[in-house]
């Protein structure tokens, strides 16, 4: 059973990031893209999942049994190289559906103080 | 390229080896062995290596970003992992991508993306909002 009052638990990087050319050039040659002005749009999940992770810290979550259940992007601008960028997590949820037991984390992600990404992550706990 | 509701994408594989899951691992830091440990993803019940959910994903915007010029283009991205893709050793993974222009409004098109392996859906619900057209763009 996760503990349901981490609803709400809301975690922000305490020192922002820069993002480098050559993780968005890596990241684009293990998705065969060729394109590596920009990161492709699913690129911020590489460091979002970390946040995520640290939101869930003792909630009683059995890593092992997680899968991946839906991921979903809203992208105001791409992050491209140079990028000065802070990330928070928030839990938005935590529901048990068919025996297993979902969790709705949301990340924001800001470029000098404009947020530019959001993503939505169900993580699913197989029961 | 011009877009119009309606328009089916033409369709475009993918092969995922061994050695992509392993360069993907390393490039977004995701190093679960169920990825790349055959043995380890037997103990834990699966049939084999099974492919990122993430990778596909990503395959899937590598897709769309070539098809509307540019990774830049794609503002909203969104899928359900539904069924895993399995990676044999010396066995590459062929998933297919395909898609639909479902509406296009205030230079924006609506794309429903179908992602194929075996025959079967491995991805559901999968929808991006992609820029046509800067100049109408609110």
């Amino acid at each position: 059973m996760i503990d349901p009052t981490i609803v709400g638990k809301r975690i922000t990087s305490t020192k922002p990031f820069i993002v480098d050319q050559s993780a968005i050039t890596l990241f684009c040659q293990a998705i065969g893209e060729r394109d590596d002005r920009f990161a492709p749009p699913t690129f911020s999940f590489t460091f979002i999942i970390s946040a995520f992770e640290e939101s869930l810290k003792g909630a009683g979550i059995d890593w092992s049994r997680m899968v991946h259940g839906d991921q979903r992007f809203e992208i105001r601008e791409p992050i491209k190289a140079g990028d000065i960028l802070t990330l928070s997590s928030t839990v938005e949820s935590v529901r048990s559906a068919a025996g297993n037991e979902l969790i709705s984390v949301r990340a924001d992600i800001e470029r000098e103080g404009k947020g530019i990404i959001q993503a939505w992550s169900t993580l699913v706990v197989r029961g | 390229m011009t877009f119009t509701t309606g328009d089916i994408l033409p369709t475009r594989a993918f092969s995922i080896d061994r050695a992509m899951l392993k360069a993907y691992a390393d490039a977004s830091g995701d190093q679960n062995p169920i990825h790349q440990d055959e043995a380890f993803a037997k103990s834990v019940g699966l049939p084999n290596v099974i492919a990122h959910g993430m990778l596909t994903m990503a395959l899937g915007g590598t897709y769309l970003a070539e098809l509307f010029g540019g990774p830049e283009k794609i503002r909203k991205f969104g899928v359900r992992f539904t069924k895993p893709i399995i990676v044999a050793e010396g066995e590459p993974a062929k998933v297919e991508f395909s898609g639909t222009v479902t509406s296009i409004e205030s230079g924006i098109a609506s794309i429903e993306l179908t992602a194929r392996h075996s025959e079967q859906k491995v991805l559901g619900m999968a929808t991006a909002e992609i820029v046509i057209d800067e100049s109408v763009e609110k």
